[in-house]
Order: structure tokens, then sequence, then C-alpha cells
């Protein structure tokens, strides 16, 4: 078999299978989820028996001579795509019974495989506009599983293709500048380390890719469709890709523009530091007074993308180290929370905290699972998280940004102090006394990502040699990077302290847990604040919709419907003019309609021999 | 059969065979007209199959003397001649494929209606007009194709003869009309300049630079004719007409003739000069952006369907006007991507007017419980529509973008992105108005088995198209292979006026 197709497997396979395979189940939904499970364990068992196996995977086919379809399985994007096939194991498993509650079981079915597919096509494309074609692939699909949460979720799905599109053909623009730039070149692999203080150009062209690829990690201003699709989505939809899979995508593309095709200047790191910091509060601070579980766990998601690109602005090995191990830690917990939110909300029958606090059944092995993940969300020792959030402190202070640290600083003592409101949400449904959990399928997958998520420390640190392939670092400078530093370590000990401090100190002790924080609403400045983003004052997508609205009206009234009525002005004139003439050439008789064409060759004779 | 032989016989069939429609429907055989109107236009199109091999391969074959009406008289000479290069293979297959399928369409959407034969005499006119004006080499007969056409359009648009649908048919017929007579105007004054009336052969007008009077005055029927801004408001108007043939207008033939007019006269023949080219720009430019601000106001389907098409000839012409490789590709394409996808659209637009008697998007809603196969080739075409991959439209949309950088305008490049953008908002919008959502109509159904067949090939084709685009994509490149050979871009950027 050609390597490239060979190569192509990941990608092909599950678009296959949801295109071919499974419109012939689309009555069975039982069906359709172990269907799904086969096609990821096929895909899972395809890469490992086919192109891992090459001597050299990596293959370049031209396409129509405009492009190369570059794809490589070398062990960084072995590394990555591990984390994409974990995930959609365990979530085809927790498929298998939850598809039933699902709206729209085909629909999910099938896009979920398509997404899946286009997660590994980007992951796999080593060129730029392969990368966008699986990019794309994966925001229709993420528009077809909001539509599968069922009825109401038609304005969500809209918002996140409008959003994801737009962001998408920011990238097309930056990527078209970027290819002028770089005289023609699209192959990330060349590493054409654009330096993008050497031109206006270089430096619109990273701002556009940066903001595109911003948008699919939920950088803000984009972010606002992820907590209402965290509502409308179903939980395994949201927990695989807005929580994980997107997020991997968006950052892992952020990391390869910032590392193998611009060399940062120092206006570009602080364009990406504003976005970062502005990213941890628009998402933290309404994550304080958010009733919704789901929505809670949407804004940590968004909050930590801020935390990742802050990392990759530092352009320092040891913030980048920070900013992938942030990546693959968040996406590990925030799936395992998702699961339990998911299984929470079943038993609650609802997915706002006081009705999760006040449920009847404790659901051990999901609160376990929960809680599991909530260490490495806190990033205490020995997780992934503490190895992070470390390393991303230190690569603030390797690369002298101390203001920045400061604000990533109080980001993250606000991120503790929610996740632990959380924790002591469902841990007051404690008290109650049904102690029966979900089935196996709903626990298994928490249970499995909780302990990925407190193993993550000794998992990435058992992949050094990919980190260091992945960044081009001496292997010293990672386990150097990961020593325990003074400061860092005092910081990262000062955020558990301040964050519980802040929970401990604000928590209403007579009240529900679910009302902590919830005094910030009557407050002046943020109650009027918070009224604001609830009528959407500050949502990008409907400031912009009114914005392009006003502009298409103004744009329609005052000059498409005046050309209308000058050329019907202009119409009626002449008609009225040559109405006599024609009404006796109009007679419903077709040679006479054929003298019109006379007429103009009669027209032509007589330039011929005026000639 | 030599190949000027094959294009005659893909000329004549549906343009001399449609007068056998209405003599069919005279003598009692009115019902079998439409099948009469099916076989002649696919006839054509499958004689366009022959001619692809030679559109890849070979050099172009052309005779500008095929056939001479006047010669040597006061030293002017007219001839009917005939082209056959990757263009015009690319443009005739395109649209007698798009034409073929609509006409199979009509067989089950015109069937109630009256003067049937009239109908498919007129489309099959209109289809033997377009393959005559595509392989024409001289302007005379350009023009005589040309209106041809717009007198099919004419009776077409005021095809239910309401005073209402009368005078939009009319709005139409008198701006393309005077469009055409300007143009022609403009070819008088390039005869008189240069003596000839041909665009191949040894005196021909190939390399020739146009004077801006010649070049304004032939300019208004171009942009008149495909429905560009500020000469663009009878197509909106033309919606009025049954769907098979706005989707006609639309997709398959005419405002592609005012595409490939251009193409023909000024990529493939005379030259433009290079400071004139930002006026061209300028306006398809603002023609893709004002338009897709009215699709985005719209509510009637039909009309948002004609103003996104007004749109994405905007775009088109973009990529023409950016005389640049990947432009001329990208709008050759598009031209093809557009056609399936908007033929797609127009005939969905007559399932649903069929299924709730109204064009009010307002009205409608939740309809995909109904019409799911309609509500997925509709989302299929308006992503094409819109440029997402793996459909047609995201690769034509793309290489007229980067052929606008190429060719060194990237504000209007961004521009076209922005556009890109409101296209998404508008065809994702209308999408969710009619197909989701709460029904806020009477009881729907799916249309008959054939119209559903037809708008189901065309999603088809129009993911084949994005799939599969090695095929368009070779006779697009040959196409403009042969247009670098005829007029060396070295002439094109350099020639002043």
């Amino acid at each position: 078999m050609n390597d490239t197709l060979l190569l192509a497997l990941p990608f092909a396979i599950p678009v296959l299978a949801g295109a071919i395979v499974l419109p012939f189940l689309r009555k069975n939904a039982q069906a359709l989820a172990w269907v799904g499970l086969l096609t990821v364990v096929a895909t899972v068992i395809a890469t490992f028996l086919g192109p891992i196996k090459l001597e050299t995977p990596e293959a370049t086919t031209s396409w129509l001579g405009l492009f190369n379809i570059s794809l490589a399985l070398w062990d960084k994007q072995m590394f990555f795509l591990g984390f994409i096939f974990l995930f959609q194991i365990l979530n085809s498993i927790y498929l298998l019974r939850h598809i039933t509650r699902i709206p729209r079981p085909y629909l999910f079915m099938v896009f979920s495989l398509v997404a899946f597919g286009g997660a590994c096509g980007v992951i796999l494309a080593q060129n730029l506009l392969v990368m966008l074609i699986g990019w794309q692939m994966f925001l229709i699909a993420l528009y077809a599983l909001v539509l599968s949460g069922g009825d109401g979720t038609e304005p969500v799905a809209m918002k996140t293709l409008i959003l994801g599109g737009a962001s998408d053909f920011l990238m097309i623009l930056g990527m078209l500048i970027y290819e002028h730039v770089a005289s023609g070149e699209l192959d990330i692999s060349a590493h054409s380390h654009i330096a993008t203080g050497s031109s206006f150009a270089a430096f619109t062209a990273f701002v556009l890719m940066f903001l595109g690829a911003g948008a699919k990690a939920g950088m803000w201003p984009f972010q606002t469709w992820i907590p209402e699709a965290a509502e409308a989505m179903p939980t395994p939809g949201f927990a695989s890709l807005p929580a994980s899979l997107s997020k991997i995508l968006g950052v892992y593309f952020l990391f390869r523009i910032c590392n193998d095709l611009f060399a940062l200047s120092t206006a570009a790191k602080m364009v990406m530091f504003v976005f970062a910091i502005i990213t941890i509060f628009a998402a933290i601070i309404p994550a304080l007074v958010e009733r919704n579980f789901k929505r809670v766990l949407a804004f940590i998601t968004i909050s930590s993308t801020g935390f990742m690109v802050a990392g990759l602005a530092t352009s320092t090995v040891v913030g980048m180290i920070g900013a992938l191990m942030f990546l693959l830690t968040h996406a590990t917990y925030m799936a395992a929370m998702f699961y339990s939110a998911g299984n929470l909300e079943q038993a609650a029958n609802g997915s706002t905290l006081e009705a999760i606090e006040g449920r009847k059944d404790i659901l051990p092995y999901t609160v376990l699972g929960f809680l599991l993940a909530l260490t490495a969300a806190v990033a205490l020792l020995p997780t992934g998280g503490f190895l992070a959030r470390q390393s991303l402190f230190d690569g603030l202070f390797e690369s002298h940004n101390y203001f920045v640290f400061f604000f990533v600083w109080v980001g993250a003592i606000f991120n503790v102090a929610v996740v632990l409101k959380l924790a002591a949400v469902i841990l007051a449904g404690w008290k109650s006394k049904n102690k029966a959990d979900l089935g196996w399928t709903y626990v298994l997958p928490v249970i499995v990502l909780g302990i990925a998520a407190l193993m993550g420390g000794f998992i990435l640190d058992m992949n050094r040699d990919v980190l260091h392939r992945l960044l081009g670092a001496n292997s010293d400078v990672i386990r150097d990077a990961w020593s325990l530093n003074k400061v860092s370590f005092v910081a990262s000990f000062g955020v558990w302290v301040f964050g519980a401090a802040l929970f401990f100190a604000l928590r209403n002790p007579k009240g529900p847990e679910w009302s902590t924080f919830h005094f910030l609403r009557e407050s002046k400045v943020l109650g009027r604040g918070y009224e604001l983003a609830e009528e959407k004052t500050f949502d990008a997508y409907e400031v912009g919709l009114k914005v392009i609205h006003w502009i298409a009206n103004q744009v329609f009234w005052h000059f498409e419907r005046l050309m209308d009525r000058v050329a019907d002005w202009c119409i009626r004139a002449g008609r009225n003019i040559s109405r006599p003439a024609l009404s006796s050439v109009h007679t419903g008789v077709y040679s006479n309609y054929l003298a019109w064409v006379i007429t103009g060759l009669a027209l032509v004779s007589a330039l011929v021999l005026l000639r | 059969m030599d190949y000027l032989s094959h294009v005659m016989w893909i000329i004549a069939i549906p343009l001399l065979g449609s007068l056998l429609i209405p003599v069919l429907g005279w003598i009692g055989g009115k019902k079998y007209t439409g099948w009469l109107a099916v076989a002649l236009i696919a006839t054509a199109h499958i004689l366009t199959w022959g001619l692809i091999h030679q559109g890849l391969t070979g050099e172009p074959v052309s005779d500008p003397t095929f056939i001479t009406f006047m010669d040597s008289w006061k030293g002017c000479a007219i001839h009917f001649g005939l082209n056959i290069d990757a263009l015009a293979v690319f443009m005739s297959f395109t649209a007698s494929l798009i034409a073929t399928l609509i006409a199979i369409y009509s067989l089950s959407y015109i069937e109630h209606e009256e003067h049937e034969p009239e109908y498919y005499f007129i489309v099959t006119l209109f289809v033997g007009a377009m393959m005559g004006l595509v392989f024409s080499t001289s302007l005379i007969f350009i023009y005589l194709f040309w209106e041809i056409s717009a007198l099919a359009c004419w009776r077409l648009i005021g095809y239910f003869r309401e005073p209402e649908y009368i005078w939009k048919a009319d709005k139409a017929f008198l701006l393309t009309f005077a469009g055409a007579v300007l143009m022609l105007l403009g070819f008088g004054l390039v005869f008189a300049q240069y003596g000839s009336f041909d665009l191949v052969g040894p005196d021909s007008l190939a390399g020739k630079p146009i004077g801006a009077v010649a070049l304004a005055l032939i300019m208004a029927g171009i942009f008149s004719k495909s429905a560009t801004v500020p000469l663009h408001t009878w197509l909106p108007d033309a919606g009025v007409a049954p769907s098979t043939i706005t989707s006609l207008l639309h997709a398959a033939i005419l405002v592609k003739i005012g595409l490939y007019g251009f193409a023909r006269m000024f990529l493939n023949g005379m030259v433009i000069p290079q400071s004139y080219w930002v006026w061209i720009l300028g306006f398809a430019m603002a023609s893709a952006f004002i338009s897709a601000c009215a699709a985005l106001m719209e509510t009637n389907i039909k009309r948002l369907l004609a103003y996104s098409t007004v749109s994405q000839i905007g775009y088109t012409f973009l990529g023409l006007a950016a005389v640049s490789k990947w432009g001329y590709i990208g709008a050759i394409l598009y031209i093809m991507a557009h056609g399936l996808a908007k033929g797609g659209l127009f005939l969905c637009a007559g399932i649903i007017e069929h299924g709730t008697h109204t064009k009010d998007m307002t009205k409608m809603g939740g309809l995909i419980k109904k019409m799911p196969i309609t509500a997925i080739v509709y989302v299929t075409c308006a992503l094409s529509i819109a440029g997402l991959p793996p459909l047609a439209g995201f690769f034509a949309k793309d290489f007229v973008i980067t052929g606008l950088f190429e060719g060194h305008h990237p504000l209007v490049g961004t521009m076209a992105i922005l556009t890109a953008i409101l296209t998404l908002l508008y065809m994702l919008k209308s999408f969710h108005v009619i197909f989701l959502g709460q029904s806020r109509g009477e009881a729907h159904h799916e249309g008959s088995p054939v119209m559903v067949g037809v708008v189901v090939v065309l999603a088809v084709l129009t993911l084949a198209a994005g799939l599969g685009l090695q095929f368009p994509w070779n006779l697009a490149h040959k196409a403009n292979e042969q247009r670098e050979a005829l007029v060396p871009k070295t002439i094109q950027i350099s020639t002043q006026p």
C-alpha cells in the first residue's frame, strides 16, 4: 500500500465508517455505539500494525501540483495520537449505554467518528493546508454534535460553526500571508522560522494564525460558544471534543506556530500575553458565580487556555513544556470531570449546582474519579498539573515577565477556589443514603481518566524524550526544568494556600455549598458586570452579529435598494417612452422577438458599411 | 468525425432540436415534450464528453471561418468560427450537465403547469444558445447567442404571466438588453480599431489592447448579463420564475455567460491595460460584498439565493480579474462549484416551495423532519458555497483568494475573506431558519422521487468535485496554460492605456 495511504488510515477509517457503515444502523442506537467502539479499536490496531511500522513514517504525495499531502507519524505525533486514542476509546465505552439518552444518536455517532478522523488528520498533517482541511472537518463535526443534543440546540450550533468558521478564515488569511512571506512554503516541517519582527506582513500573519488556532483552543474572544455548548451538547460529545480534543488540537497548532513557524518578537509575545490574561479572567470570574455545573467546567476549560497561551508566549523551553503539559493534563482531568458531571446530572436529573448538591444517589466511583481529577486540577504533587504549573511559572520567571506572572498566579488561585467549590458541592451529596452508582460503562472512563490525571506527572516524565524532540531541546534541559525551583515552588504552594483560603473564607458555612461566592452578584461593580455578561453584552459573537447586521442593513437600504430603485425608474421611464413601439412588436409571436436579434445584426452591418 | 463537426452537433442538437418541441406539442404529444427536451439536452451533454480528451491533452482546435456568411464585402468578412479549447470544453461540459439535471427535475416540477411545450422549447433553446456562445470565435456570434439567451430568459422569467411577473421579466430583459446594446457598440469600436471580430485566427484580436471606451461599453454588457453590481437588480427579481428556471439562470447558463464572455474576450483575447484592472476588481469586490449584505437581510429564500449568486459571481470575477494563475484556475473551478451547489440550492428551494407554498423563510422552520433529504442536500450545497472542505467550493474559493494574493491584491483578498465569513453566516442562517427549530407552517412533504433524486445527484457531485478535484482541476489548469500561451502575462501586465 502507498505510504501516504497507510499513514492516512487513522483519518480514513473513522471517516469511512461514519459515512458508509453507520447509515445502515441508523435505527439501532445500541448498534451504533458498538460500531463506534469497534471503529476506534480498529483505527488503533490499524495504526499500530500499519503506519507505525513504516521504516520512515513520513510520506508526501503531490496533489494537483498545488501542495503536498505530507503526513508523518513520528513519535511526537504518536504521543498526541495516543492521547486521542485513549479519549476516544473511553468515550466509546461511555457511549455504550449513554447513547440511548442522546436525542439524535445517529447524528451524534456519525459526526463523532468524523471528528475523530479529523483530529487524527490534524495531528498527522505536515502541511498547513492539509491541517486546515482536517480542522474544518472537525468543525463541521462539532456543529453536528451540538445539534445532536436535540431541539433548542440550533442557536448554539450556529454560534459554534460561525465562530469556528470565522476563525478559520482568519487562519487562512494568515496562512496566505505566511506563504507570501515564507516564499511559497506551507510545509510545517520546513521550519521556516519567520521572525515576527522582520516585517509588518510577518507580524500580521502571526497574529491571524494565532487568533485562528487560539479560537480552536477556546481563547478569548472566540470562547463564548463553549459554556453554551457544554449545556447543549450530550456529555460524551463535550467531554471528547471541546473539553479535550479541540483543545489538544488548538494548543498543538499554537505550539507549532510559536515553535516551528515563527520566531516571536517582543510585540508578538505581548499580544499573546494580553490574550492569555484576558482569557483567564474572562472565564474564571463568571465561573465563580455560575450555577450550572457543566458551565462551570466549561469556564475552567476556557481559563486553562489562557495559562497555556501564557506558557507558549514565554518562548522558553520550560514555559513551552509547561504549556504542553498543562494541555495534556488539563485534557485528561477535564474529560474525567465532564464524564463525572454527566453521571451526576443523570443522578440528579439536572445539571444545576443545587440539583447536584441535593441529589439522592451518592455515585461513589464517579465522585472518586472526580476527586482524582481534582488533584491534577488544583496541581497537587505528583500530578502532571503540578509539573505543568511549576514549569509555567518557571518560564515566566526565566523570561522576566513578572507582571504577567502576577496575573497568571492570581488566575490560578481563582481556579483552585472554583474547583474546590465544585468538590464541596459534590461531596455535600455524600450525606444521602443511596450508595449506588451508574453502570460500569459510565464509571470506567471517569476512573481511568482520574487515575491518568493523578499519574500525569509520571506519564509525562516517561515521555521526556518525546518532549525533547518536540521542543528540539536537550533532555537535560527538560530534566532541569522539572527540578524544583524554590521561587516557583513557593508560588505554586501559594496558589494552593490562597486558593483554599479564598474558598473557605468566602464560603457560607450555614448555607448550601453552591451559594459560595454568590454574594459577588450583589456587589455594585461585579454585580452589574455579571448582569451585562448575562445579557451577552461582552459576547464577541453577539456583538459581532449586531455590527454585521448594522453594516448589512446600511448597505442594503442605502446602496442595494437605492440601485434597484434607480434601475426601476430607468426601466419604467424607458418603457413609457418605448411602449408604443414595443407594443407593436410584443405580440406573442416568436418570430417578432427574433427581430430583436436581427436589429442587432443590422446595427453591426451598418457599422461594417460605415467602415 | 472531426472535432469541429462534433461541436456543431453539440450546438445544433439543442438549438435546432428545440424547434421540434412546439411541433410535438401541437400534434398532441404535449406530455412527451419534456422527455424530448431532456433527450436533446442530454445528447448535447454526452457529446461534450467526446471533447474532454482533446481539452485535456491537445492544443486548441479552431477554425474561424467554419461557415462564411460574408466574405470580402467592402473589405469585411463575417464568419461563424468555432474554437475548442480547455475553457470551452469545461464550460460546455459543466453547463450542459447542470442543464440536463434541471431538465430531468422539470419533468416532475413543471408537469402540472400550463404551456409545458413552450417551457421546454425555450429551455432547450437556452441551452443551445449557451453552447453556441461557448464555442464561437466571433464577437458577432457571441452577441447573437447572447441575445437569444436574453430572449429566452425574458420569456422564462415571465412564465407565470401575472402582471407583476411580466414586469420583472421585462426588467431583466431590458437591463440585459441595454447592456448588450452597449456591448455591441463596444464591439463596433473594437472593429473600427482593428478591423476584426475574431478572437482567434491570423488577424484576430488576441493580444491587442482595448481602449477605455470600448472596454467600458463591453463591460456594461458583461456586468448586466452576469448580474454584477450595479446592474444586478434584475436577478433577485427573477426569482418569480419557476425554481427550475431560476436554477438554470443562476447555476447553469445565464449569469455564467457574462463570466465566460469576460474570460473569453479579455483573458483569452483582447488585452485590458493594467491600470483598468483595478476598476474591474473594485466592481467585483463591491458586488461580492454588497450582495452578501443584502442576502443577510433577505427573508425570501429565492431572493436570498439570488443575492448569494450575485455575491459569488463577484467572487468569480475577482479570480478572473486577479490575472494570476491561481485566480484564473480558481475562477473556472468556482464556475463549476457554484453551478453545482447553487443548482442544488435552487432546486431544493423548488421542493420547499412545493411543500410549503411559500418562499418566506420566516413561515418555515423544522422542515428537516418532513424533508430530511432536501435538508441534507441544502446544507451540503450551502456549505460548499460558504467554502468549507472537502466540498468543491472550498478549493475554488481558496484558489481565488490565493490568486488575489498572488496577483498582489492583499486588501481585496482580505475583503474577500470577510465576505466569505458573511457567506457562511447567511447560508447557515437560511438553513437554520428553514430546516431547524420549530415548525411554523402547515404540514409539509418531501419532493417527488425525481426531484429529490436530482438534488441528491447535485449534492453528490458537489462532494465528488471536491474529493475528486483532479478531473476539473486538469481542465482548468490546461485552460490556464492555453491562456498564458495565447496572451502572455508580460503583455497583460505591461500594457498601458
